[in-house]
């Protein structure tokens, strides 16, 4: 299965010079969000390079060739799935080094260091995400499935820091309650919470996706 | 060895390679105990399929020609020249009896028959 | 020892089309050709074999283990050629090669530089670069590089020259020399099994016509030519195919020495080829 994600970094070499582009763009563009321009930007990161992925196995139309190889179908779905957090990863690193450089600079851009919590909520932000996309995915190959994407990646991309700051700008019963009882835990205790509800997702995505992708024809 | 095929022959392929081997086991070309090349081989070397090939061998250690040792090779059977040669002389004196059959119903007489014998024997050398 | 691939009662359905009772076998050490026109059945039934697509009903077996059950197991000893190949077009060959090897239990490396070698692949070039015949030769050197016993093509040799075509059935010659290995070969260019097939399936809208011997074909199918009188007081039984022009007819026939018997001198008789096998069977489906 490490074949698959080297698979998936090889055939993108381009793609991760245009995903730089994009990250650098996000810091720029995104002042107004301040620390939480990264969730965006991984999003973004991450969705770039997934989406690559998808479409040049779809281009190719190498699902063809992957399943005449002795590889189960779950595999070829898992690999997917981890390669989200390789390119969380990835995506982070090259944050830093972008944010690094342009700090250098004596520009009006404002850099913001990446907190655990900000990896914790691109986490979940990216699991969210693709955990609703890529059973769609699979199920309808990359094409039919372009449109929903866009979608999606739109409303997440402005839904979720949209939906972070009203909620703790927000006054209600609801927000007080969760708030205490996140006041009440220590950070590392809501870290861990919210990485175990990534995980739920994606688990549950995983599961959906693999039943589809095993009964897909080609 | 020589093997020739045709394709567009009326005989079956498999016909046409028990002949020519037997014909060259009979002359002498293929001697007792000489390897023959394997099935698939032969098959690879004549651009036909290796069932027809081995139908032809099957053919040849059925009729004693040829016999096969497991794990060495196909090999020409020792004492079968001599059957063969045997039936070959058969044909031989049955093309006579036509001959002097033929010969004696327009009244050639036995001298003038040696003589187109001699001739035509002569001829080929 | 049982076949190297059996299909019993293989069927798929469609909205228009659908594959029914398919029936073969194939022991290890031969070539099955399996021809058919466009659209008879035979990508589909490759991909069946291949699992890439769900059967509605039946077994395959491959080295007498299912095909589903079994897949992983099954398809590590399985070389591959399909008619398009589906490689990622912007990488190299090298890496191509890379991603695809370590999935192979048993790659041999040595194996796979032999090939390139003698098929002059150049391993730096990117996929898109290669022309269709050397994608093939590239598909072949990776089927033959992991110690596969059956191999499988579809229409492997379509849109290629006849030099590139009779390299491939060197190959396959020489791969045959081994009796432990099988190949089965889809093709509608019939005239490259002519000469290399073991056994012959045809298989025309979605059911097999017939799955014998090519020797069986050749030796008792007639292709008889005639003139025009004999149809018309024969019971056009036995004919297969008849085609008729101005100045007498052609059938093909499954029995030639009857044929040759009840009409002698007055009809000429020839060995067909399996191009006219696949014409006539077809075109009867058409006039029936």
């Amino acid at each position: 299965m490490l074949n698959l994600l080297i698979k998936d970094i090889l055939v993108q070499k381009k793609t991760f010079i245009g995903a730089l582009f994009y990250l650098v763009f996000f810091v720029v563009a995104f002042q107004s969000l301040e620390m939480n321009m990264f969730t965006a930007a991984i999003v973004a990161f991450v969705y770039l390079l997934v989406i690559g992925g998808f479409a040049y196995d779809d281009k190719s139309k190498s699902d063809i060739m992957l399943n005449s190889l002795p590889i189960k179908r779950e595999n070829i779905v898992m690999s997917k799935y981890i390669s989200l957090f390789v390119y969380i990863a990835i995506g982070t690193i090259a944050y830093i080094a972008v944010s690094f450089v342009i700090s250098l600079l004596n520009t009006p851009i404002k850099t913001y260091p990446v907190t655990i919590e900000l990896i914790v909520s691109a986490v979940l932000a990216v699991s969210l995400l693709n955990s609703i996309s890529f059973p769609l995915i699979f199920k309808l190959g990359y094409v039919k499935a372009k449109v929903f994407n866009m979608i999606f990646f739109l409303t997440f991309l402005f839904g979720v820091p949209l939906l972070i700051d009203f909620v703790s700008k927000a006054d209600s019963e609801v927000t007080t309650a969760v708030g205490t009882f996140l006041l009440n835990q220590s950070d590392v205790a809501i870290a861990s919470e919210l990485l175990a509800l990534s995980l739920v997702f994606l688990l549950i995505s995983y599961g959906i996706s693999v039943r589809l992708y095993k009964k897909r024809e080609f | 060895m020589d093997i020739v095929i045709s394709n567009s022959s009326e005989k079956p392929i498999y016909e046409q390679i028990t002949t020519q081997i037997k014909d060259a086991i009979i002359k002498g070309v293929l001697k007792e105990a000489e390897i023959l090349p394997s099935i698939r081989s032969l098959a690879k070397e004549l651009k036909i399929s290796v069932i027809t090939t081995k139908r032809a061998y099957d053919e040849l250690e059925r009729e004693g020609f040829i016999t096969t040792v497991p794990g060495k090779g196909t090999f020409v059977a020792a004492q079968n020249k001599d059957l063969l040669r045997e039936s070959r002389i058969r044909i031989v004196e049955e093309k006579l009896i036509e001959a002097v059959e033929a010969a004696k119903s327009i009244g050639l007489s036995l001298d003038e028959l040696q003589e187109m014998l001699k001739l035509l024997y002569e001829e080929d050398d | 020892m049982e076949p190297i691939l059996e299909i019993k009662n293989l069927r798929k359905e469609f909205k228009d089309f659908s594959l029914k009772d398919i029936n073969l076998t194939l022991e290890k050490g031969f070539i099955m050709g399996f021809i058919g026109p466009n659209g008879a059945g035979k990508s589909t039934t490759i991909k069946l074999i291949l699992n890439l697509m769900n059967k509605d009903g039946g077994e395959i077996k491959i080295f007498g283990k299912d095909n589903i059950v079994y897949e992983r197991e099954v398809k590590n000893r399985i070389g591959f050629v399909l008619d398009e190949s589906h490689y990622y077009e912007e990488i190299t060959v090298q890496e191509m090669k890379s991603i695809i090897a370590p999935f192979y239990e048993r790659w041999d490396e040595g194996a796979f530089k032999k090939y390139v070698k003698d098929f002059g692949l150049s391993m730096d070039k990117k996929i898109k670069e290669l022309s269709k015949g050397m994608k093939m030769k590239f598909s072949l050197a990776i089927a033959l590089s992991h110690n596969a016993e059956l191999l499988i093509m579809d229409e492997p040799t379509s849109g290629l020259d006849p030099v590139v075509r009779s390299e491939l059935l060197d190959i396959l010659s020489d791969l045959m020399q081994d009796e432990n290995k099988g190949v089965f070969f889809s093709t509608h260019i019939t005239s490259d099994l002519d000469k290399i097939a073991d056994y012959i399936t045809f298989i025309n809208n979605g059911e097999i016509i017939l799955s014998t011997t090519k020797d069986d074909i050749m030796e008792n199918f007639g292709l008889i030519k005639g003139p025009k009188e004999l149809i018309r007081s024969n019971n056009s039984n036995g004919f297969i195919g008849i085609r008729e022009n101005q100045y007498g007819f052609e059938a093909l026939v499954q029995n030639k020495e009857e044929f040759r018997k009840l009409y002698g001198d007055k009809i000429v008789v020839e060995k067909p080829t399996l191009e006219d096998i696949m014409v006539y069977y077809t075109r009867r489906g058409i006039n029936a």
